[in-house]
């Protein structure tokens, strides 16, 4: 007979290393994300036995993901009101250079709100329909496809006001040759 | 502008979309942090192993008092059972003359008479003791074994080994409880009433001293004619038997005794058994020295079979609890 332990492992196999980008994609650091992953993975082997249906485990398993993650976005306020350890510095334009791709986005996404931020995340990184999200968030399409164009269009105010958009080097942008 | 902004975030999370994915942490260190592995195989293993050496610790030194009243009771049940099949069986003899002829054809030579039907019964009911004494001794013995033991599958063991093998015996002992209470006092009863008639229709006709030898009990049909008070009181003897039985069992689930158990354990039940036997005794012994050879009437007979079968009931009723009582107490109930 399969214990509940095997039976998480067995279905959490198929679909971790997506579960862990994702988680790592809402979050304003890898390490973060890894600690939202952890935590997420305490709470789904902890509620497993209240999965019925194994097929939709994959999904089950990200909405605990987001579940936790907001969990944590609430607590951040008591974070911000306490800092225990200095927050990441905002980019400023001089260090647009300076920074990765990855990293810029990273620090953009962190400003949306995480409805925004997750339909993003689960759109552009992972790769998912439009369907889907809003199966899995539990929203209508055109919600989701609402929260992708506000995103989108946050991002882009983020990018220019705050990461000085225009001043990224043309050789960094898609297509262009050094 | 937009444009060359909308395709460099596009371009970023394209960049973030591969930089999440690089060095992702293995699922089984995942799983380890999680602890998952805790309720794995290795797990599971290590707490059975702890748990069944806690369970075998427990079994040696589990108070023998448990598995001797165990024993004592599947063999006091079985004795009550030989008792009540050897009355029954003697109630057979002197109803069906057919049945004493085989019986006698079977074992030429030998006359029947109240002494050997009691040699024969007493000696029925103590090999039955002994024996079924031994069988539950062992039998306890190998279930206790079993209580401990584990098998291949871990997640049963741990099942069974969540009781210990003291939950297990005393389960057992408050099992067998009602059977041995209530076959102990219906065989006690049912013999001593089948026993009793017979010794008084003897005394009835003979004298005292050929009360155990004679052999005309069975041959002059003196006592198969006045079998109807003793079907009545073992009937009766049956129900209170039940109801003794039962009454230990409700006590075992509710905590509580009934009201019948306790009138029956009080010792003014005791008293008045005595008293009435004696009485009974009395007026028996007066029925059969003035009343030779003239049975009395129907009446009579009956009144002093309720008689003698309430007193019995008192008696070996307070006594089977009593016995009960002290058993309790070695228990530690």
């Amino acid at each position: 007979m399969e214990s509940p332990s095997q039976r998480f492992q067995r279905l959490l196999e198929p679909v971790h290393d997506r579960a862990v980008a994702f988680a790592r994609g809402v979050c304003r650091s890898r390490s973060d994300g890894d600690d939202l992953m952890q935590e997420a993975l305490l709470r789904a082997l902890d509620k497993l036995p209240s999965l019925r249906d194994d097929g939709a485990f994959r999904f089950w398993l990200y909405r605990v993901i987001i579940s936790v993650h907001r969990n944590r976005y609430k607590r951040s306020f008591w974070r911000r009101l306490l800092p225990l350890e200095a927050e990441t510095e905002p980019a400023s334009p001089d260090r647009n250079e300076e920074l990765g791709g990855a990293e810029r986005a990273r620090l953009a996404l962190a400003e949306l709100p995480h409805e925004q931020r997750e339909a993003i995340v689960l759109f552009e990184l992972e790769g998912w329909k439009v369907e889907e999200i809003a199966d899995l968030l539990g929203v209508s399409i055109s919600a989701v496809k609402s929260r992708l164009v506000r995103g989108r269009e946050r991002l882009r105010t983020i990018y220019t006001r705050k990461l000085g958009a225009p001043a990224v080097p043309r050789a960094l942008l898609p297509g262009e040759s050094r | 502008m937009n444009t060359q902004t909308d395709r460099m975030i596009t371009s970023d999370l394209a960049a973030l979309a591969t930089d999440v994915r690089r060095d992702l942490p293995p699922i089984d260190t995942a799983l380890r942090d999680t602890g998952v592995y805790r309720d794995g195989l290795p797990g599971a293993q290590a707490r059975r192993d702890a748990l069944a050496e806690e369970r075998r610790l427990q079994l040696a030194l589990m108070p023998l008092a448990i598995a001797q009243v165990f024993a004592h009771r599947v063999g006091r049940a079985a004795a009550g059972a030989a008792a009540i099949v050897c009355s029954l069986a003697l109630v057979m003899l002197l109803a069906d003359p057919l049945l004493m002829h085989l019986v006698l054809w079977f074992v030429p030579g030998l006359g029947v008479n109240i002494g050997i039907c009691m040699m024969v019964a007493s000696t029925a009911i103590l090999v039955t003791y002994v024996v079924s004494t031994w069988i539950a001794e062992a039998w306890f013995t190998r279930r206790m074994r079993e209580a401990v033991a584990t098998h291949a599958d871990v997640y049963a063991d741990l099942d069974q080994l969540s009781r210990g093998p003291i939950d297990v015996a005393s389960k057992l002992v408050k099992r067998i409880d009602g059977w041995s209470i209530g076959l102990a006092f219906g065989g006690a009863a049912a013999i001593t009433t089948v026993f009793g008639y017979l010794l008084v229709v003897t005394a009835t006709f003979q004298p005292l001293s050929h009360i155990l030898s004679s052999t005309s009990l069975f041959a002059e049909r003196a006592a198969a004619g006045n079998l109807g008070p003793v079907i009545y009181a073992l009937g009766l003897a049956t129900v209170i038997a039940v109801v003794i039985g039962r009454g230990c069992d409700r006590e075992h689930r509710f905590g509580e005794p009934t009201p019948v158990m306790k009138r029956l354990s009080h010792w003014s039940t005791l008293a008045a058994g005595v008293l009435l036997g004696m009485g009974v005794m009395f007026a028996t012994a007066r029925m059969a020295t003035r009343l030779l050879y003239q049975l009395p009437s129907s009446e009579h007979r009956y009144l002093l079979a309720v008689g003698a079968e309430g007193a019995l009931i008192a008696i070996t009723g307070w006594a089977v609890l009593w016995w009960r009582r002290r058993e309790q107490k070695r228990l530690g109930d």
